[in-house]
């Protein structure tokens, strides 16, 4: 059965391939793959990206949402799809650079080519309106002199759980976490005074009315008052960003078309206007340093759950 | 507040509103009725079109989707014993026990009004305590939440009247399903037997689908004499006197109560208040032996409850900002792309928007009310499509609607199999409610002990010293000692006691 459908599939190919080449890429819909439900950031933000992509490219493209495990489930169907240019993959870090690591899947880092990197936002510390603690040194002091400090977030190896990790590492204190899942679940809880921080994107301050400490970002962040990480010195290496990827062994001609028109979708005033809406900022990165990025993120994610003691796969 | 109520009507009455909340509250009472799309993945499909829409319009399209998708989902519960929705399982009980009887278009009629009633109540909770209750939902943390959602777990007992342990055994059941997928508190994947696409779990709707939808079509193939046989079930819609209701006002108001509460709550949604209603009416009725067999105050508690849901849901999401539930997640995303940012500063700086919200679900509530009963007798019709036909329609749509939710190909699977045991169990009398609350409660429970554990340094105990927990344990304890009859074996101890001195 398998073999009659490679048979009829190999014959409708050539037959394709034998028609002249007025059929020039794209000239069929562009699937993209996203890895979250219908209505969250990762899925808002990639419709807002495939608007921008059908004026770019001059094609149609569609999103197909494939959720569960924590983006795996998307991830591993993007990697398996068809290297034809036909199928992208648009995602946040977690799934491609943290998940790999942590768990035995069907992908790993070779499975994907990067074409753009898109979105970047900013990480913070943040903290209830009325929390008693006005910077980081007071939290950390706190922690140190006993005082039990709860972190809160979504899933264990998503970004704002290590980054509460790698932020007690660097000063050697311990936080308690708790997963209670994203921005709203984390902001009650916190809001409530059973948890003390959550380490997730600075949107979250905005939208649930939260304190931020201090950012962890390269610079301030404008209409934040408050330091960078990197300013009090210490080094937390996460950061948190959206970008597409296509399945590795896509032919080099669509994956550059495609690498050119992320550059003009992420250049168009309408994504920026309307991911700037969602406190989201935009980040190019070209194909070539996407690809470097990608690598060191990789890397350094899977360094990072070392140096704070995860269990590696 | 009371001077922005008259400007708030005349929005509300301007045609494009108007013409709005009509397609919203058409759209979801399909969206409602067929099975597989909810109320969140309705208002999913409807923000694209509410971009370019006046912010009014774009209110009025989308509170009409989420308060009548609710309603939808009793449609089909009622007429072919398949949940619309999640949150119209407990519907089926009673209500298709009645249409079988014949009286479909009264099942109707309760359901319908029973629905408005319960939207109707909750709203005037949103309008007269929000701020007040949101600040009450804060404070009910994960060890609340497991307290609340372990007394929900009683109502098993409620659903399985002729036979407790079978009813044990499918929520066990239920509950087992709910592990399958990733352990959300360290992340690692369980029962996936090497399967990718069990490692993300099941969702409720492929198993709603194939445990009610697939098993009634089986047994309607098993049972299928003659295929010229016009359907059994009437349709139409019937109000039904108010000698009808007058005995079960107290279930009405007792459900209405009920459900605005637990949607107020976090993380327990509109299904398990379905259930806690339903049980608590059982347990108060005269006749308790008469639910699941066609009694109205059954359906009434359900259809009321979930309704009520809806106005209890967006206490937290309008006066915090914090949606409690996926439809309100989704419905504070549409808002913001309005620049409507609900929170507390929303109640101080628009008043006026917050009188419109509430002047518009209003509306909403009154056109759901009304286009239900309108269109009861067209979509009756459905029924008069020989069931030879409306079987395997019934099945094309779950399947699509199943696969809908996540695109994940295992769900045609599960929809399959969860189909073939339905069938199976409810040849051998197996409830198959108990299966629905274990899988939707389990989940959630798990993920409340264990978050509450972490924050009590697995000290059990600890969780005693929430006054709320601690009262909703001893509540579930006594629910409990009355489900085993020490209630009654205590009841006929005094009456012996009392009467033995005359002996």
């Amino acid at each position: 059965m398998k073999h009659l459908f490679r048979t009829i599939a190999g014959i409708s190919t050539a037959l394709m391939l034998a028609v002249p080449a007025a059929a020039e890429y794209p000239d069929q819909p562009i699937k993209v793959m996203v890895p979250y439900g219908a209505g969250g950031s990762t899925d808002t933000s990639g419709r807002i990206f495939i608007e921008a992509m059908k004026k770019a490219l001059g094609a149609e493209l569609f999103a197909v949402n494939v959720t569960g495990a924590g983006g795996t489930v998307g991830a591993a169907q993007a990697a398996s799809e068809n290297a034809d240019g036909y199928s992208i993959f648009y995602t946040p870090i977690a799934p491609v650079t943290v998940q790999p690591h942590l768990r035995n899947l069907s992908y790993g880092e070779e499975d994907f080519t990067p074409i753009c990197g898109l979105i970047q936002n900013p990480l913070a510390v943040m903290v209830a309106p009325d929390s008693p603690y006005q910077t980081v040194q007071d939290l950390v002091d706190a922690a140190r002199a006993g005082e039990e400090i709860v972190a809160v977030g979504t899933a264990p190896g998503s970004i704002p759980h290590i980054t509460q990790a790698a932020l007690a590492n660097a000063y050697d204190i311990t936080f308690k976490y708790v997963p209670v899942g994203g921005g709203p679940k984390q902001a009650a809880e916190i809001l409530s005074g059973r948890a003390t921080i959550s380490t997730d994107i600075l949107p979250t301050a905005t939208l649930f009315g939260l304190r931020a400490l201090a950012v962890i970002s390269d610079e301030r962040v404008d209409g934040f008052d408050v330091p960078t990480m990197a300013e009090l010195g210490v080094d937390v290496p996460t950061k948190h960003w959206f970008g597409v990827f296509a399945p590795a062994g896509t032919p080099e001609d669509a994956v550059a078309k495609l690498a050119d028109a992320c550059e003009v979708a992420a250049a168009d005033p309408e994504l920026v206007e309307k991911l700037g809406g969602m406190n989201f900022a935009v980040r190019f990165r070209d194909r070539a340093e996407f690809t470097e990025f990608y690598a060191s993120e990789f890397q350094g994610n899977r360094d990072l759950l070392k140096l704070i003691g995860i269990e590696l796969e | 507040m009371l001077e922005h109520i008259l400007p708030a009507i005349l929005i509300s009455l301007n045609w494009q509103v108007l013409a709005a909340m009509a397609v919203g509250t058409v759209a979801g009472i399909i969206i409602g009725g067929l099975p597989g799309l909810g109320t969140a993945l309705g208002l999913v499909i409807a923000l694209p079109f509410t971009y370019s829409m006046e912010p009014s319009m774009a209110i009025a399209l989308l509170l009409a989707i989420y308060v009548s998708s609710i309603y939808g989902g009793s449609i089909s519960a009622i007429l072919i014993n398949v949940p619309g929705t999640p949150q119209s399982a407990a519907s089926v009980l009673d209500g298709y026990p009645m249409a079988v009887r014949g009286e479909g278009a009264l099942a109707l009629g309760y359901a319908t009004i029973a629905s408005f009633v319960g939207g109707i109540f909750s709203l005037f909770i949103l309008v007269i305590f929000a701020p007040q209750l949101a600040k009450l939902a804060l404070f009910f943390g994960p060890i609340e939440t497991f307290a609340l959602l372990l007394f929900a777990l009683t109502t098993v007992a409620g659903v399985s009247s002729q036979n407790l342990l079978k009813g044990l055994i499918a929520a066990l059941i239920g509950i087992f399903l709910a592990l399958i997928g990733p352990d959300e508190i360290t992340g690692q994947i369980r029962f996936d037997f090497g399967i990718v696409f069990l490692t993300a779990g099941l969702t409720v709707i492929p198993l709603l689908i194939g445990i009610f939808a697939i098993s009634e079509v089986l047994i309607q193939a098993a049972t299928l004499t003659d295929s010229a046989k016009p359907s059994v079930v009437k349709g139409g819609f019937r109000i039904p006197s108010w000698a009808a209701w007058k005995p079960r006002m107290a279930t009405l108001m007792r459900s209405c109560v009920l459900g605005s509460a637990i949607g107020v709550l976090p993380g327990t949604g509109a299904t398990a208040a379905t259930f806690i209603s339903y049980a608590d009416a059982k347990r108060r009725s005269p006749n308790p032996e008469d639910f699941g067999k066609g009694e109205p105050s059954g359906l009434i508690a359900s259809e009321a409850s979930n309704n009520a849901v809806s106005g209890g849901a967006m206490v937290p999401m309008l006066a915090l900002g914090i949606p409690g539930d996926a439809g309100t997640a989704v419905m504070l995303g549409g808002l913001a792309i309005h620049n409507i940012a609900p929170g507390a500063r929303l109640f101080q700086e628009q008043p006026d928007t917050v009188t419109l919200i509430f002047v518009l679900l209003m509306v909403a509530n009154v056109f759901m009310l009304v286009l239900g009963a309108a269109g009861a007798n067209i979509y009756s019709r459905l029924l008069r499509i020989p069931i030879t036909l409306l079987m395997p329609l019934v099945v094309m749509l779950c399947i699509v609607g199943a696969y809908a939710v996540r695109s994940n190909p295992i769900d045609l699977i599960i929809v399959m199999v969860f189909g073939i045991l339905g069938f199976l169990l409810r040849l051998n009398n197996f409830p198959l409610a108990p299966i629905i609350i274990g899988f939707i409660l389990g989940a959630p429970m798990e993920r409340a002990l264990r978050q509450g554990l972490i924050l009590s340094d697995t000290n059990f105990l600890e969780f005693f010293r929430s006054p709320m927990a601690c009262g909703l344990f001893i509540i579930t304890g006594l629910v409990l000692l009355n489900i085993m009859g020490l209630g009654r074996v205590l009841r006929r101890l005094i009456a012996r006691k009392t009467n033995s001195p005359e002996i």
